[in-house]
């Protein structure tokens, strides 16, 4: 017995002392022939969207020119579609195993950023001043914890712009976009007696309010600073007369009939449907609709289509142009990848997908990149793509609060809204219940 | 001469009349028949629209079939790999599920042992666990094992998850046959085995069918465990491929629903051509359990 298990110790240290030989060997020649790195590559941008959508299409160009410059690095890559991509990476997270790059949405960062997930960058950013110095202001912010780096931002388009039908206005006597909440109310009213909504609203999938509205409301009336003081728990509250006043805006459409009524029961794509049948007049959405406008609404629609943000408020504080905007999502690096000729190649490739060539790209197809892409060629934008860039370039980008808040705030307010737009709820009871939650969270240990 | 008329005139206004009761009943059928047809005739006729008529009217029909959206819907998704990677994993899991099941199904019915109703328990336990909540242990489990991002890797999950309800229904079946023919076997020298396949299976065939039959549609079109256990795309299955029609804020819904009625089809000829054999197996379990 005693043999037997002496001979084990010796073969599992033989087994060992070669296989270590046999890595350094292989690794060193690996590097004398500069051959094969393996990255491993998942994310939610795929080939069959290349051309419909900006940001598949910039990042996979970038991604095929990074191929095709580096012929050594072998890049395992995984497409998903953007819901599918949620639960496959939220299940690999939960067993550790994530790819060595992968995307993260920013609400997901604190959560990955806690359990070590993913890579502080900013050793590597600093090698390459002149890359990380183009994102535009504040699109790494959600990507940035305590200073650190964690996420390389893609796309940073406005959340809040509205999509409207001139004609449609111009036949309720408005040559443009109201000007003022009163106005927008009189519009509604006028729409409504011709049978059609003032927007097209659909907030199935609990989301699009807080994003698309809410966020952007919020700031008209409240500041900036007000949500500023709410994430550093500097005293505001929910309760505050700003918030119930922005939320009572939104459910003071719907009551008035200007919405559609199957509002929470619809998703955004049917949502846009309705204003491509021209069952509403105007529908609020992100920068990416513009594309969906370009390629999917009838001519008519699409030739009539125009671009503005939410009317100011009378009295409120916050910058009437602003917009709800930033990077919403980042590429993030697996925190096993050390420093070295790996994380180097990582790093290129990022550059290759999201930086200056990629950004123009996104930008001349109708996006709106997270880098800045400088001069490129609007000749061949559509007038409603160049509209809506301009508009987002125009505009002061706020905080999108399903980015920022804890994910027990957004819970609530995505839940408690759909209530509240359905007349189940009031307002100040949706403030009440958010209140509530945020001081759960302010008072946890 | 009368009354002859009269016999034969009696079926004929029954035949022509029906109670209104009936009428009802019909009717309701009708609109249930209804809601299951339509909705499918409804993705025929949009897959042959144009992504721009779809978005102008979304009942209205194609003013010109666009065939070219199923062309593009073979091309975009590699049809043709996604079938055939979907077939291979489903006829075998459905052999070894049929297979498992009915060997556990006859000897939960026919032999008492210690332990038969903890097992029993366990295999409707297995009917309990939502899928989603294995996901993670499950993908643990194949990665330590590098069960993973094989051809194989999915019929392992699919005939381990499929098992409980076709053991359930061979064992309700089997226990419907009388004993007196396994009886009359073992005096004539035939072996446990040798009666439960040569006299029991042959009469088993109805439910196996059946379970065979329910188990192809389940695994062709699972999703979860093909999503999360798979990570090279040629490895696809078609309910996968369907994700190439979305993007991340829209949808190409003609092409869409041309990959539904391609990959609809496979399953939709195996019900038509089976669909007596459902019924019969369904019913027979059910009156002889």
């Amino acid at each position: 017995m005693k043999k037997r298990s002496f001979m084990l110790g010796v073969m599992v240290a033989a087994a060992s002392v070669l296989s270590a030989c046999g890595n350094g060997e292989n690794e060193e020649a690996a590097a004398e022939s500069g051959s094969t790195i393996t990255i491993s590559l998942m994310h939610r941008y795929q080939e069959s969207n290349i051309g419909k959508s900006p940001e598949d299409t910039a990042v996979l160009d970038g991604l095929q020119r990074f191929r095709a410059d580096y012929p050594n690095v072998e890049i395992i890559e995984e497409q998903l579609q953007n819901e599918d991509y949620s639960i496959k990476a939220q299940a690999l997270a939960a067993a550790d195993d994530m790819p060595d790059v992968f995307i993260v949405p920013g609400s997901w960062m604190d959560n990955f950023v806690t359990n070590e997930i993913v890579l502080p960058l900013n050793g590597e950013m600093d090698k390459r001043p002149e890359w990380r110095d183009g994102y535009r202001p504040g699109t790494l912010d959600a990507g940035t914890r305590e200073g650190q780096v964690y996420g390389i931002p893609i796309a940073a388009g406005p959340t809040h712009l509205i999509y409207y039908n001139a004609d449609m206005f111009g036949s309720v006597g408005y040559d443009q976009f109201p000007s003022t909440w009163p106005e927008l109310m009189d519009a509604g009213e006028k729409l409504k007696e011709k049978g059609i909504n003032l927007f097209s609203y659909g907030d199935k999938s609990k989301g699009y309010a807080m994003s698309s509205w809410i966020s952007a409301l919020t700031d008209r009336i409240n500041g900036p600073d007000w949500t500023e003081s709410i994430l550093n728990g500097g005293g505001a509250k929910f309760t505050d007369d700003g918030f119930v006043k922005g939320i009572s805006m939104m459910s003071e459409l719907a009551k008035a009939g200007y919405l559609n009524k199957d509002l929470n029961s619809v998703d955004t794509d049917t949502m846009v449907n309705y204003y491509f049948e021209g069952r509403s007049a105007a529908f609020v959405s992100g920068i990416w609709s513009a594309m969906n406008v370009v390629n999917n609404a009838p001519e008519e629609i699409t030739s009539a289509t125009r671009v503005a943000v939410f009317p100011g408020v009378e009295g409120g504080l916050g910058n009437p142009l602003s917009s709800s905007g930033g990077a919403g999502v980042y590429y993030s690096v697996n925190s096993g990848i050390e420093a070295g000729e790996k994380l180097d190649a990582i790093m290129t490739m990022l550059d290759y997908m999201t930086g200056a060539d990629s950004a123009k790209l996104m930008a001349e197809v109708g996006g709106f990149p997270a880098y800045d892409p400088g001069e490129f060629d609007k000749s061949k934008l559509h007038p409603v793509a160049q509209a809506a860039y301009e508009a987002s370039a125009a505009a002061d980008a706020t905080k999108i609060f399903d980015l920022w808040f804890d994910a027990s705030i957004v819970e609530v307010l995505n839940t408690g809204i759909q209530g509240v737009m359905a007349g189940s709820s009031t307002p100040e009871q949706l403030a009440e219940e958010t209140q509530q939650a945020y001081e759960t969270l302010l008072n946890k240990p | 001469m009368e009354l002859q008329l009269e016999l034969k005139s009696q079926p004929s206004t029954r035949r022509f009349l029906p109670s209104p009761a009936k009428l009802a009943v019909n009717a309701l059928m009708l609109l249930f028949t209804a809601s299951c047809i339509i909705p499918l005739v409804w993705i025929g006729y949009s897959s042959l629209k144009t992504q721009a008529e779809f978005a102008n009217s979304i009942l209205s029909l194609p003013s010109a079939p666009q065939f070219a959206n199923y062309m593009e819907a073979i091309k975009l998704t590699n049809m043709l790999q996604l079938s055939w990677n979907s077939a291979r994993v489903t006829i075998l899991s459905v052999l070894g599920i049929t297979a498992i099941s009915f060997v556990t199904g006859y000897i939960t019915a026919r032999l008492d042992f210690k332990g038969k109703q903890a097992m029993i328990f366990y295999y409707l336990f297995g009917m309990l666990v939502p899928i989603h909540a294995l996901l993670v242990p499950t993908y643990l489990l194949f990665k330590n094992f590098s069960l993973a991002d094989q051809w194989y890797t999915l019929i392992i999950p699919y005939i381990a998850f499929n098992l409980s309800l076709p053991i359930m229904l061979v064992s309700s079946y089997v226990m419907g046959i009388p004993k007196e023919i396994e009886e009359a076997a073992a005096i004539d020298g035939l072996s446990f085995s040798g009666t439960m396949y040569r006299i029991i299976l042959p009469i088993a065939v109805p439910v196996l069918t059946t379970v065979a039959i329910l188990q192809f549609f389940s695994c062709w079109n699972e999703f979860s465990f093909a999503l999360v256990l798979l990570k090279d795309e040629s490895l696809r299955t078609v309910p996968l491929g369907m994700s190439y029609f979305k993007s991340q804020h829209s949808t190409n819904y003609p092409q869409l629903m041309a990959g539904m009625i391609l990959s609809m089809l496979p399953v939709t000829i195996i019900y038509f051509a089976f669909s007596s054999r459902i019924i019969s197996g369904v019913m027979s379990g059910a009156v002889k359990g």
